[in-house]
């Protein structure tokens, strides 16, 4: 199932290189949901508030859309990293334009080096393994797009808990804070918000 | 992910379940990965649990600050954006292009690096491969030309510029599309937005002077080419090396700007700072090239004292201050600006078109003799114009000042023709001195930005003690003069804010709760004063309300603002 997934997001994205215009909206459309998730959690936890982030979708899809042509990679991981960028630019722009006066300059300093990381077992990342090649870090990108789907399609409360505390990486006692609930109702319920998770991905890959 | 994990019914097992994962997430979050492996290795059972949050981590955004913001945009660009370049054949080299994804081939063009973004696009510098020449490339987002005949009417439009050459203007070259993609490639110029410039501290008047008089003569040539800028602003005019100025994004406001554009996308609006009255009002057909005088103006406003002549916290009170208000002199922001640069600045400004410069030459004329120190053409204004200015620029202080006088010239009558009690006129006529003094008091605290919003608290609540000071040593029933407290709420909603026009309707509440402890004969019959306070209360909510329907509209207009 997740192969017959994964492989369909690959030929979605070689027809609609080919020109296939209804592969290429398909292709998009299966992609808006992770986009979405991982928007929200990137200018909120940017802009520590709630907000609007669909203007931001819109605006990367529009983009990737358009740039489609620029885009090389053959796999998912390639593909998801690519939009991951665009939405990058994108949300640094965004947080810009809602804070006013920041300048441009963040992203832009700074050495630039690849987050170490290898696969030697299940996400095993470490920085004392050597020999990890970029397709490892593609390939964990693989799993993103069904989480981000599972992800989406949990309760409000679920989602809610599971965005503030993993993707936007609140202590307990702030997401407590943010939902208008007392810290072990906000533990309980992010307990079961990743047992639904996990229960989805794991369907999805029986 | 085999098997799933066994909800515990017991409460001991799920609050260790609970530490266990919550401290896996810590160490994923501080990146600790020697904690994270031992965690690993002792609860392979919970494998699956562990594994889930590996992923929810990849999809968090890389944490706020560059260090790590800089890590995530090499992780990323490893992986596929960049031309011709496959993710096997990376390397985690620290010395790689910042500028992920470039250069990248467009068309004839390569791009080679982003140089600036602003509300319509990106622009790049690019190499032109045909001509081996640098050129900038601006690619126009999608959004705005969403519609087929805003992409005419851009094509028209980039034409029409198309033909222009001047040494202070940014030539376009060429209009097209490719991929879909909607482009145009003009000039490169090596240099900086004109509002960069002012960053330091403002400009002396001759630098400023020289370069505002370069852009003039730019726009008249365009004027000359019945092309209207409609969006001159610092972040349009670029200075290069040399310090000369160069118009660029000439013509396009009209095609993005029209009221279709608007209404579809709802993020056209600009800063109102640069815009005319008549383009701020939205009066699209009354537009002409004075429009562009008035932008040059507060231009050359902004480069002698470092800021616009209008610019206030939200774009409805920027907006409130370019249709009614009066810029600060610029005399009284810094001694050292000559008082002639200040003229043609406030000729430029003029909220009427026709007393503007009539043309951007003339502007430039004048400019010019101000640095060849020959009497300029711009006069001081005459009486009535100040006066009119004032009026303009102190709304408050003039609209009490009014009231005071009619109210003094009919107590001061009434006495001429019935003089018989002079102590009790010289009280009335005291208590209005005293008022006017105090006004002027508090106009002064209004223009020190520290003492604005105390200002506008304190000057309401003792116009509301003086009135009650004014009426309760009036002689003989009150009547209608207890309409100066509705008078006072109402005149509170013209400062824009909820929060003073409650408390100038609590503060008339009170003070005429006082009054009515002075004069107890007014309190009859005993339910009028009743209706009278629930009537301003009533009132205060009506305006209170008003006020908060204009911030909404407020709000919602700076949410869509771009910078």
């Amino acid at each position: 199932m997740p192969n017959d997934e994964n492989s369909s997001l690959v030929r979605l994205l070689n027809r609609a290189r080919n020109g296939d215009t209804a592969a290429r909206d398909r292709l998009f459309e299966r992609c808006r949901t992770y986009v979405g998730v991982v928007a929200r959690a990137q200018v909120e936890s940017w802009m520590k508030a709630k907000v609007d982030a669909s203007d931001l979708v819109q605006q990367t899809m529009l983009e990737a859309h358009r740039g489609f042509a620029n885009f090389r990679g053959t796999s998912e991981g390639e593909w998801l990293a690519w939009l991951r960028q665009i939405l990058a630019h994108n949300a640094a722009d965004f947080v810009r334009r809602y804070r006013g006066t920041e300048k441009r300059q963040v992203r832009r300093e700074g050495p630039l080096y690849v987050r170490s990381a290898d696969r030697s077992g299940e996400y095993l990342r470490d920085s004392s393994d050597p020999g990890e090649t970029p397709s490892d870090l593609v390939s964990r990108r693989e799993k993103e797009i069904e989480l981000a789907e599972a992800v989406a399609r949990l309760s409000d409360d679920d989602r809610e808990v599971i965005l503030l505390r993993n993707l936007q990486r609140l202590p307990f006692r702030e997401v407590a804070q943010r939902m208008g609930r007392s810290r072990p109702a906000v533990q309980m319920l992010w307990m079961r918000a990743l047992r639904k998770l996990q229960r989805m991905l794991a369907d999805a890959e029986v | 992910m085999s098997d799933v994990q066994q909800p515990t019914t017991n409460q001991e097992d799920e609050r260790r379940l609970f530490e266990l994962l919550d401290r896996y997430v810590e160490t994923l979050h501080r990146e600790d990965l020697q904690t994270r492996r031992s965690l690993l290795e002792r609860h392979g059972d919970l494998a699956d649990f562990l594994a889930c949050l590996d992923s929810l981590e990849d999809l968090a955004p890389a944490a706020w600050g560059p260090e790590r913001a800089a890590r995530s945009e090499a992780d990323s660009s490893s992986t596929g954006f960049r031309q011709g370049d496959v993710a096997g054949e990376m390397s985690s080299d620290p010395t790689q292009n910042p500028q992920a994804g470039l250069p990248v081939d467009f068309g004839k063009y390569e791009l080679l690096a982003e140089v600036g973004r602003g509300g319509m696009g990106v622009v790049y510098r690019a190499h032109q491969k045909d001509l081996d020449r640098t050129v900038a490339v601006k690619m126009i987002l999608a959004n705005w030309l969403a519609a087929p005949e805003t992409v005419q009417r851009f094509y028209a439009e980039a034409r029409a510029a198309g033909g222009i050459k001047h040494p202070n203007i940014i030539g376009i070259h060429e209009v097209g599309q490719i991929h879909g993609q909607h482009y145009f490639a003009m000039d490169y110029v090596e240099g900086r937005g004109l509002g960069e410039l002012t960053q330091n501290g403002p400009l002396d008047g001759e630098t400023a002077a020289k370069l505002v008089a370069s852009v003039a003569r730019a726009v008249q040539h365009l004027h000359e080419h019945g092309i209207v800028h409609r969006d001159l602003k610092p972040s349009n005019i670029l200075v290069d090396g040399e310090g000369l100025p160069y118009v660029t994004d000439f013509g396009l406001a009209k095609v993005f700007n029209s009221e279709n554009a608007q209404t579809r996308t709802g993020t056209i609006l600009g800063t109102p700072s640069y815009m005319s009255p008549e383009q701020a009002a939205g009066r699209t057909s009354e537009i002409s090239a004075q429009s562009d005088v008035y932008s040059l103006g507060a231009i050359l406003y902004e480069l002698l004292c470092g800021r616009p002549p209008f610019k206030e916290e939200t774009p409805l009170d920027t907006l409130v201050q370019v249709l009614e208000g009066e810029p600060t002199m610029l005399s009284r922001l810094s001694r050292s600006i000559s008082r002639d640069l200040e003229l043609i600045c406030l000729r430029c400004l003029e909220k009427n078109p026709q007393q503007r410069y009539p043309s951007a030459a003339v502007l430039a004329d004048d400019l010019e003799r101000f640095l060849k120190r020959e009497p300029i053409q711009a006069r001081p204004s005459g009486f009535d114009q100040k006066l009119h200015r004032w009026v303009r620029r102190e709304p408050a202080l003039v609209s009490r000042l009014s009231g005071f006088l009619i109210a003094a010239t009919i107590a001061q009558t009434a006495y001429v023709l019935n003089p018989v009690d002079l102590d009790y006129h010289v009280r009335i006529m005291s208590i209005i001195g005293i008022w006017v003094a105090v006004s002027f008091l508090f106009q002064h605290m209004l223009h020190h930005h520290s003492l604005a919003d105390f200002a506008r608290f304190a000057w309401s609540a003792t116009d509301a003690i003086l009135l009650t000071l004014l009426l309760a040593v009036t002689k003989g029933p009150l009547g209608p003069l207890v309409i100066g407290y509705p008078l006072l709420v109402a005149a509170a909603g013209l400062f824009f804010r909820v929060r003073l026009v409650w408390f100038v309707t609590i503060s008339c509440l009170v003070s005429y709760s006082v009054l009515l402890l002075l004069h107890p004969e007014e309190a009859r019959p005993p339910h009028y004063p009743v209706i009278f306070a629930a009537v301003l209360a009533v009132l205060g909510f009506i305006v209170a309300y008003q006020v908060y329907r204009v911030r909404v509209l407020s709000r919602f207009y700076n949410r869509h603002r771009l910078p």
